[in-house]
C-alpha cells in the first residue's frame, strides 16, 4: 500500500514537473528577478518581532477605517460640483433670457397690434378721404360737364349773337345807307 | 455605495485572507508536522516549523490589512490601485517566505512503529519560482491599473457620477 502511495505521488510529481518544465523557460527569469529585489527588500523586515506586523496591521486597518469612512467616495468631486454650478447657472441664465425675451416679445406683439389697430384705422380713415375725394371728383367732373355744356350753349348763343350782331349790322348799314339815300333825297327835295 | 457597505465589504475580504493565508497554512503545516498515513507515521522534520509560522503570521497580517483597505475603497480610486499593489508584492514576499523559511524543501521521514523505513523529500522551489513570474504578471497588470487610475482620474470620477444618479457610488 505505500509503495502504491508512493507510485501516485510519482505520478503527479511527473505532471507537475511536465508543467513546470514546458512553463520554466518564459516564466523563470521573471521569478529570478522577482526573488533578486524581494531578497533584498527581505533584509530590512524584522525576523524575531511579531508584533511590529501586529501594529503595522492595526494601522492599516485603522488607516482603512477612517478613510473609507471619510471618503467612502459616492460626493462628487470639486470639478464636477464647479461644472454642475456652471451648469445650473447657464440654465438660470437661459431661463431668465428667455424671460426677458418672451416678455420684450410679448410687449413687441403689443405695439404691433396697436399699430396694426392705428394703421387700420388710418387706413379706413384715408379709404374714407378717398371715397370722399372720388365723390368730389365724380361732383367736380359732372359740374365740368355741365360748365362745358353751359360754356357750348354759351358759345352757341355767341355765335348767335355774333350772327345777330352781324344781322344787326347789316341792317344798321342798310339803314345807313336808308338814311343817306333819305338824307340825300331829302337834300334834292 | 455607501462607506458601511464598504466597511463591511473589506471586512470580508479581510476575513477570507486571514483564512487563506494565516489559518489554512498553519493547520496545514501544524497537520504534516506529524501525519499518520496508513499506520505510518510521516513526521515533518523539519526544523524551522516555528519560522514558517512566524512569517505566515507577519505576511498574513500585513496581507489581510492591506485587503480590508484595498476592498473597503472605492472601484478605480487611487488608493484602491495602491493598496492593491501593495498587497500583490506583499503576496508575492509572502510566497518567497515558504522558500526562505525553508518550507519548499519539506522532508519527511516514514517511521514504521520504531524502525526509519526512508524519508520522501519534496522540492517545491521551482513551484515557487514559477508562481513568481505569475506574480509578476500580476504586478504589471496592477501597475498598469495604478497609473490609468492616477491618469484618467478625471475620467473615471466623471462616468462614476455621470451614471448614478445623486452622485452614488457604484462601485
Amino acid at each position: 500500500m505505500i509503495l502504491q502511495a508512493v507510485d501516485f505521488i510519482q505520478v503527479i510529481a511527473d505532471i507537475v514537473a511536465a508543467i513546470l518544465n514546458f512553463l520554466n523557460p518564459i516564466v523563470s527569469p521573471m521569478g529570478m528577478w522577482m526573488v533578486n529585489w524581494m531578497e533584498y527588500v527581505l533584509q530590512f523586515f524584522p525576523k524575531d518581532d511579531l508584533t511590529v506586523y501586529i501594529i503595522i496591521a492595526i494601522v492599516i486597518v485603522i488607516l482603512g477605517l477612517f478613510v473609507n469612512i471619510a471618503w467612502p467616495g459616492n460626493k462628487k468631486p470639486g470639478f464636477l460640483v464647479k461644472a454642475e454650478e456652471i451648469d445650473e447657472n447657464i440654465e438660470k441664465k437661459a431661463s431668465e433670457l428667455e424671460e426677458k425675451v418672451e416678455l420684450k416679445a410679448e410687449e413687441i406683439e403689443a405695439k404691433i397690434k396697436k399699430k396694426q389697430k392705428k394703421t387700420k384705422k388710418k387706413a379706413k380713415k384715408i379709404e374714407e378721404k378717398a371715397e370722399d375725394l372720388e365723390e368730389k371728383v365724380e361732383d367736380f367732373e359732372d359740374e365740368l360737364e355741365d360748365l362745358e355744356e353751359a360754356t357750348g350753349k354759351l358759345e352757341e348763343n355767341a355765335k348767335n349773337l355774333e350772327e345777330i350782331a352781324e344781322e344787326f349790322e347789316e341792317k344798321t348799314e342798310e339803314l345807313e345807307k336808308d338814311i343817306e339815300e333819305i338824307k340825300k333825297e331829302s337834300e334834292d327835295d | 455605495m455607501g462607506r458601511f457597505l464598504n466597511i463591511f465589504k473589506g471586512i470580508i475580504y479581510m476575513c477570507v485572507y486571514i483564512v487563506t493565508t494565516m489559518v489554512i497554512p498553519f493547520l496545514t503545516f501544524t497537520w504534516v508536522k506529524e501525519v499518520q498515513i496508513l499506520g505510518v507515521d510521516i513526521v515533518l522534520t523539519q526544523n524551522e516549523y516555528e519560522n514558517i509560522i512566524f512569517w505566515i503570521s507577519a505576511f498574513g497580517l500585513l496581507i489581510s490589512a492591506t485587503a480590508f483597505f484595498n476592498y473597503s475603497s472605492p472601484k478605480q480610486s487611487i488608493r484602491k490601485g495602491t493598496f492593491a499593489l501593495v498587497q500583490i508584492i506583499l503576496n508575492c514576499l509572502y510566497i518567497w517566505s515558504y522558500k526562505f523559511s525553508g518550507a519548499t524543501e519539506l522532508r519527511f521521514e516514514i517511521v514504521f512503529e520504531i524502525t526509519n523505513v526512508g524519508f520522501i523529500s519534496i522540492n517545491v522551489q521551482n513551484m515557487v519560482m514559477l508562481y513568481m513570474g505569475v506574480y509578476f504578471l500580476t504586478i504589471i497588470l496592477k501597475g498598469y491599473d495604478f497609473f490609468d487610475f492616477i491618469l484618467n482620474r478625471k475620467t473615471i470620477r466623471e462616468k462614476r457620477y455621470k451614471t448614478t444618479a445623486g452622485g452614488n457610488d457604484l462601485s
